[in-house]
């Protein structure tokens, strides 16, 4: 316990405090009313904000689970030494800032962008692929943002299984394709599971890819959450509006206990 | 001699479920004790207990005329030897054999010194500059051995210390292991699950079951005289049969064989016990003619190489292991075959108390 | 002639091979785009550059903003590490070696930095630091920083500590080493590879840290990281590109630094 004590004192008081104190202002703070969530529910702004939120959420981790899986899947595949040399393609990334990486989408999607120019260049037409500061940016963004999660979460649930059950299936007359459909991604849905739902909370809360990538119609609710704080000084609003996202967030933490037998991060024992 | 450790009913429970039962021991100064039981017994928490790893739920624990129940295992004065050996990673084989010897600050020569001859006496001195996991794992637990009696601590403890290791190799390490004892005259409390580590090491033999000491005995006699029906099927074969007693030490066994003269059978007459007799106890002939025999019928013959066991049942369906020598003239016992059993009254044994301990 | 393939082979099929590489190409694009791109000249986004140089190099070096921001990501970043590595790894130590009554709840809530959005905690400590004054000051980013560290050295120290044999450290007791020596003889040299690992990410993680400095630093407290959002947002500048260069040679180095210290353990 007193071993615990100092991380404790910290998180008590510069964690939980802080998010007591959000939740107490968006409910109006010293005149309590439920006004700013009325307006967030009913507000045609906050409803489209939220479904941006889900749309661009629900298509980047679709994505990322369409080109995740493979990863994870090519990656168990290799023998350890080969696996540790492929592993840095995808730690990599996961440890390069987002700044580096927005700012590489800049240059890679822009108008006068990589791709752009290569297009003009090859076809000898005018004109450009509107890539960057829209949807699309947005969901590219937060797709390579994401992809190491899944990548993690899934290989880590690939590498339990062992190979002692395809063995007996390959023996018993299984061929690959039946393997991998009754055996493998069964076995890999709690993976695949929470690595959605993990991508999920991440890309819900996402500020700087769409921030910076997007345009103005793809605002998500961080980035609502910085405009009252910066631009209409609304702090009960934006209060209201984090305490709506962290709702969301215990959500999917609820269902990630669930795939995880009840463990949340697999580390409380 | 000295007494070196004494139990005074030392117990543990979690909860509602008890680890030990109250429990009293008391191990003599140059002792070799085995804790000896199946997993579960309760034989690894009394080890804990004694080292202070954990704290017991009542009774006290006394070393070299000490209280030591409530002093922290860290001065205890102990010396342990694990299943998967403890050597430090981290540090060389030397450095781990001195570590004990560097806590207790001593002079830097003296601990040169002593690790050396610690070393010597497990006949690795030459491994002394290199790391635990460059060594095979009868030379890190003996490595292991060294490093628990370099400081000479007044009793050693040591947990399955041989479980990790192949046979031969375990055979090996009991001989040397036998041997350091009786040259360093150290005092030993050894913890088992196999019975035949057991008999060959030790001075004294505890037998554990269930959280308790089912029986506390030299080899020999744990094995000669088991006071307990579990003593008697834990170590060794034993046929275990329900007798009536007829008088004092006598017994009747089938319709033509009874016996007198039972040594330490104290029940009534009219009484049913169970009594325990060794297959090697029993004689075995074919047919049926003698007078005061157990008429019996061979069910299977199992040959073992230098003995033969074969499995007899009886008229009223007692089935008897019994052990013979293999001699190539009698190879001839069949399934089927009518036999006759008969062994004498000095080698049967009233369990579960019946003799005087 | 049917080729008999084992399973034990496992070679997965052209598809997924295509599909796999495709994704490992698409990871790296970034940093394979921004490293050449820092050594094109001047003011055009060039890529590939038509003429190397180091022109963006010096323009970093030479502006002081970039510097100054720089040097508060350092020090920050330095701070917040050290006092959550401190933290983080007794309360890793407490919970991996002790029982007692509410540890999982407890656990949960130390590791939930981890799963809250970081919006939200920026918002809540912006708001925080406001009522105390302590917008703008260095020791507040690195408090704030730190609560997001501390998780990340709890959940690798819990990591590494779960493989620290527990009879090393009950063989070293028994021989009479107390507990402060246990954990300086054996359980901390034990533990060197995982302290220094979780002591590097969580230099990283505050290094990089932007949506909760972007709330709560102030003009002369301005990361590295706040500085490069506000360039990208308001005017994008070819400097980028350099700064971005030496952010992943950073994450690269420390990478392989921890993929040497685990192969080490």
């Amino acid at each position: 316990m007193r071993f615990i004590a100092p991380a404790l004192v910290l998180l008590v008081a510069a964690f939980l405090l802080p998010l007591l104190y959000v939740v107490y202002l968006s409910f109006g703070g010293s005149s309590p009313s439920l006004e700013k969530y009325a307006a967030i529910a009913t507000e045609p702004l906050y409803r489209q904000v939220l479904l941006n939120s889900v749309y661009i959420s629900v298509v980047s981790t679709g994505l990322t689970l369409l080109l995740g899986y493979p990863i994870a899947y090519h990656l168990e595949a290799q023998p350890p030494r080969r696996r540790t040399v492929l592993m840095i393609l995808v730690l990599m990334p996961f440890w390069t800032s987002i700044l580096v990486k927005s700012f590489a989408f800049t240059v890679i999607l822009g108008k006068s962008g990589i791709i752009n120019s290569f297009l003009q260049w090859a076809t000898g037409m005018e004109g450009h692929l509107p890539m960057l500061f829209n949807r699309f940016g947005v969901v590219v963004g937060m797709t390579h943002f994401l992809l190491p999660f899944m990548v993690f979460t899934v290989l880590a649930s690939l590498l339990t299984q062992g190979p002692e059950l395809r063995r007996a299936a390959n023996v018993m007359g299984a061929t690959r394709l039946t393997i991998f459909w009754r055996i493998i991604f069964p076995l890999s849905l709690p993976g695949v599971m929470a690595g959605i739902l993990i991508c999920m909370i991440m890309s819900m809360a996402m500020f700087i890819t769409p921030a910076l990538l997007g345009g103005r119609g793809d605002l998500m609710i961080s980035n609502l959450v910085e405009f009252h704080v910066r631009d209409t000084l609304d702090w009960e609003m934006a209060s209201a509006l984090a305490v709506c996202l962290l709702a969301i967030t215990g959500v999917f933490c609820i269902g990630i206990a669930r795939v995880r037998g009840g463990q949340l991060f697999g580390e409380e024992g | 001699m000295a007494e070196m450790v004494r139990l005074d009913g030392i117990t543990k429970a979690y909860g509602e479920t008890v680890a030990l039962h109250p429990t009293d021991l008391s191990i003599r100064e140059g002792e070799f004790v085995t804790l000896l039981g199946p997993s579960g017994s309760g034989k690894t928490t009394l080890l804990n207990l004694i080292a202070g790893s954990t704290a017991p739920s009542a009774g006290e624990i006394w070393l070299k005329g000490r209280d030591v129940t409530q002093v922290p295992a860290n001065r205890r004065e102990l010396g342990m030897v694990f299943q998967n050996y403890a050597l430090f990673p981290h540090m060389t084989v030397a450095q781990n054999v001195a570590f004990p010897l560097t806590l207790r600050r001593r002079p830097r020569a003296e601990i040169r010194r002593e690790v050396m001859r610690a070393l010597e006496l497990v006949h690795l001195p030459h491994v002394a500059k290199r790391k635990p996991r460059e060594l095979s794992g009868g030379q890190q637990q003996r490595i292991a051995i060294a490093r628990s009696l370099v400081y000479n601590p007044s009793l050693i403890l040591m947990d399955e210390p041989l479980g990790a290791l192949d046979r031969k190799l375990r055979e090996a390490l009991q001989f040397e292991i036998k041997k350091l004892h009786e040259e360093l005259r150290m005092t030993v409390l050894y913890v088992t699950h196999d019975q035949e580590e057991a008999l060959t090491m030790s001075n004294r033999i505890c037998l554990m079951n269930e959280g308790r000491m089912e029986q506390v005995a030299p080899p020999q006699e744990m094995y000669f005289r088991p006071a307990t029906e579990f003593a008697a099927g834990f170590l060794g074969v034993s046929n275990i049969i329900r007798v009536a007693v007829e008088g004092r030490g006598a017994i009747r066994v089938g319709e033509r064989f009874a016996l007198s003269g039972v040594p330490g059978l104290t029940a009534a007459p009219g009484e049913v016990v169970p009594v325990m007799i060794r297959p090697e106890a029993i004689r075995l002939a074919a047919g049926s003619a003698a007078e005061n025999v157990l008429e019996a019928e061979v069910e299977d013959v199992v040959f073992l190489g230098g003995v033969t066991n074969l499995v007899v049942r009886t008229g009223q369906g007692e089935r008897f292991t019994v052990r013979q020598l293999t001699r190539r003239s009698d190879a001839g016992w069949q399934g089927g075959m009518p036999v006759s059993l008969s062994f004498d009254a000095s080698d049967v044994v009233p369990l579960n108390g019946a003799a005087p301990q | 002639m049917a080729r008999q393939t084992t399973i034990e082979e496992r070679v997965p099929s052209a598809a997924t091979r295509l599909i796999a590489w495709l994704g490992y190409a698409f990871l790296l694009m970034p940093s394979l785009v921004v490293l050449p791109m820092s050594f094109g000249t001047g003011t055009e986004f060039d890529f590939p550059p038509k003429s190397f140089s180091l022109d963006l190099y010096r323009e970093y070096f030479s502006e002081p903003s970039w510097v100054a921001s720089t040097l508060t990501s350092l020090q920050v970043a330095a701070a917040s590490a050290a006092l959550s590595l401190l933290i983080g790894g007794l309360a890793a130590y407490g919970i991996v070696r002790y029982q007692f009554r509410g540890k999982k709840l407890l656990t949960i809530f130390l590791l939930s930095p981890m799963l809250v959005p970081t919006i939200v905690v920026a918002l809540a400590l912006y708001l925080y630091l406001g009522i105390a004054r302590a917008t703008g000051t260095t020791w507040g980013l690195i408090l704030c920083h730190a609560v997001v560290c501390v998780p990340y050295v709890i959940v690798t120290m819990m990591a590494g500590l779960r493989q620290v044999d527990r009879n090393l450290e009950i063989a070293a007791t028994i021989m009479g080493a107390s507990w402060f020596g246990v954990l300086t003889r054996v359980t901390i040299p034990l533990l060197r590879p995982t302290i220094l690992a979780s002591g590097l990410f969580a230099f990283l993680i505050s290094f990089d840290e932007v949506v909760i400095s972007f709330f709560v630093s102030g003009v002369r407290t301005q990361t590295l990281p706040v500085k490069m959002y506000s360039t990208i947002h308001w005017e994008i500048s070819p400097v980028l590109a350099a700064v971005s260069s030496l952010l992943t040679i950073l994450s690269l180095g420390i990478c392989i630094l921890v993929a040497a210290l685990q192969k080490e353990r």
